[in-house]
């Protein structure tokens, strides 16, 4: 194949150049903080007792069952509802769209003053769980709400344009041969979105992981009830450095592991939208 | 067999549609695209709910929208083979056309799939995943899928057009035979004049929503209305008459037009009909004495009533002959001089039964 001159003179455009520098600036940014907070962590001499003090696990705990279920639950309730906005057409969608989204924009700190004034011994769903002697702030049952406050659009998103890039036709199919819609769901739309509804709870599992904000107003900082590890951090801080610094390479593992997951998922070719 | 009808609208476009078609038999739905083919295919498979329809399948009534019934597409029992093909991209060729034998034993499955395959003569893409097929190969798996529930009816929409030139000639006649094995109506869809003559039994000729015309393939001549030459609508000659007599065999009838009968290629069953007919200019051909002996259907004695040359190449005549509006047709000036035509002299209007477009 000819290559155009200009290609081979190795010259680079002063356009080319004019992106490069802030490139290059913007992952120094990025990078340099993670470097420095790695190499600090590996060299600070408590790393190892950190990692296996009682804190450390009773934070690790609470942070898996808290997150896994919060992922459980988004999963269920919002499959069936990213499938609805993806599909049908009804008044008031709009609406319903920017409801959904709405946590994106929403500062978690408020959203957890939100849900304690719901869920709080005063709020109006609070109130009736309280008359049974069950108080949800300050709980890990909080925790989990906090998370899937935050970290349901992410998947609700993602399921949504998965089920929306499938062609119509393939559902159609499946009803011409005899399915019913909810086999047709499962055996035809579900696998066919496959892809974007991991990529989607990988994603809000990450957010559920990461979450501070919503949480520390709603439940707390308690270690070994409602402390995470991303809590612990802040917590880590007044008891030592060294201790933060090892709490967050854990969570910078943790979030390198799911940034791997989500880029295998993206060039997994069996998983393909349709 | 199946009968029904269906009035849809979607914006300005109204479609206006009715079939009548018995087991073994093909119907073809022909026309340009955006005359409402597929979307006719839509509206019988359900992917589309129509508005107004009636639509019966083998003695069951599958939908009424005038008394509220509308079947579920899944108990319709209609084999649909889709433009794309879609075969489902998750799964084998084998899990696909096995994809709507529920309650079928394993072994009834393995062996309706067999024999699928052998019958198509496509054993060894048994396994195989769909993104590995051509196009060819995905015609043959799609169309396994949709008979093998054995359909009530089975419904086509382009089965050629993804189709390169030499397969499609090898394939509409393998096509053509299973289709005859079937025994089942079929309804296809196509803008291909071609596969019409090669596996229809029956047309209609859409345009814009409505059958412009409609016949047993064979008796059938090429439809005047062709994707490349619309009819020049502010030209048109426009007619009003009553059906007098029907021929249904010939798929022709006779219709008087103020006292004046005309042969129209389509069986109208319901006699004294009133009719609109739309002839265009173009469609009639003069001649300047007695006109006997052709195979021309409709010759009209008419006298020319005006002359007009319209520049250095073209005159205008108008021609009255009885019909209760002037005939204005324009000749080549060459042609004219030749004939010698001088006003108030009778003439011939030749018109072939199948230029007239009843409405």
């Amino acid at each position: 194949m000819r290559v155009p001159n200009v290609v081979q003179t190795g010259k680079q455009s002063p356009f080319f150049i004019a992106g490069f520098i802030p490139t290059v600036l913007y992952l120094s940014f990025i990078g340099l903080p993670l470097v420095g907070l790695v190499f600090k962590a590996i060299t600070s001499k408590g790393l190892i007792d950190a990692l296996t003090g009682s804190l450390v696990i009773d934070a690790m705990l609470v942070t898996l069952v808290s997150s896994l279920t919060t992922v459980v639950i988004i999963f269920i309730v919002g499959t069936p509802l990213a499938y609805v906005i993806a599909r049908a057409q009804f008044p008031g969608k709009r609406i319903v769209d920017i409801t959904i989204e709405f946590p994106l924009v929403l500062p978690p700190t408020v959203a957890g003053l939100g849900l304690l004034m719901v869920f709080g011994s005063d709020g109006f769903i609070g109130k009736v769980f309280s008359f049974f002697g069950i108080d949800i702030p300050f709980t890990i049952v909080a925790v989990i709400l906090a998370q899937t406050f935050v970290a349901a659009p992410f998947y609700i998103r993602s399921a949504r344009i998965g089920f929306e890039s499938i062609n119509p036709m393939y559902e159609h199919l499946s009803r011409t041969l005899g399915r019913s819609k909810l086999f047709t769901f499962w055996h035809v739309s579900f696998p066919l979105a496959l892809r974007s509804i991991i990529a989607g709870l990988t994603l809000a599992w990450a957010r559920a992981i990461s979450e501070v904000g919503a949480t520390i107003v709603f439940a707390g900082n308690f270690p070994g009830r409602t402390q995470t590890l991303s809590l612990s951090v802040i917590a880590g801080l007044e008891i030592s450095l060294s201790f933060a610094l090892a709490v967050s390479l854990l969570l910078i593992s943790i979030a390198v592991g799911i940034l791997v997951v989500i880029n295998i998922i993206a060039n997994q070719t069996k998983w393909r939208s349709y | 067999m199946s009968v029904g009808w269906i009035k849809h609208s979607i914006g300005s476009f109204e479609l206006d549609y009715k079939w009548d078609v018995s087991n073994g038999e093909t119907l073809a739905l022909f026309g340009p695209s955006g005359s409402g083919k597929s979307l006719t295919l839509n509206l019988l498979s359900g992917f589309i709910t129509p508005q107004n329809a009636y639509f019966e399948l083998d003695g069951t009534l599958l939908v009424d929208t005038s008394k509220g019934v509308y079947q579920p597409i899944e108990k319709r029992d209609i084999g649909y083979v889709p433009q794309e093909y879609n075969l489902f991209p998750h799964l084998s060729v084998e899990k696909n056309i096995e994809y709507g034998l529920f309650n079928w034993t394993e072994f009834q499955k393995n062996t309706r799939v067999s024999e699928l395959l052998h019958w198509l003569r496509i054993e060894d893409l048994r396994f195989r995943s769909p993104e590995t097929l051509s196009a060819g190969q995905k015609q043959r798996v799609a169309f396994a899928r949709s008979i093998a529930r054995k359909p009530k009816l089975l419904l086509l929409d382009e089965p050629f057009a993804n189709l390169d030139e030499s397969l499609r000639n090898v394939l509409r006649q393998k096509l053509r035979e299973e289709i005859i094995e079937l025994s089942i109506p079929v309804i296809f869809v196509s803008h291909d004049w071609s596969d019409v003559e090669a596996l229809a039994h029956q047309v209609s000729v859409l345009s814009q929503g409505t059958i412009v015309d409609e016949g047993i393939v064979g008796k059938f001549h090429k439809p005047m209305i062709e994707p490349s030459r619309p009819l020049a609508s502010e030209n048109r000659i426009m007619l009003y008459g009553n059906v007098t007599q029907t021929d249904r065999d010939g798929h022709l009838s006779t219709c008087s037009v103020n006292g004046v009968s005309l042969v129209v290629r389509q069986s109208i069953v319901n006699t004294g009909k009133e009719l609109s007919l739309i002839v265009d200019p173009r469609d009639i051909s003069l001649s300047f004495d007695r006109f006997v002996n052709s195979t021309i259907e409709n010759v009209l004695e008419g006298r020319i009533t005006g002359l007009a040359n319209l520049d250095t190449l073209q005159t205008e005549l108008t021609i009255d002959c009885g019909l209760g509006t002037d005939i204005n047709i324009i000749v080549a000036r060459q042609l004219f001089d030749r004939c010698g035509v001088k006003a108030d002299q009778p003439v011939w209007v030749l018109v072939r039964a199948h230029d007239i477009r009843v409405k």
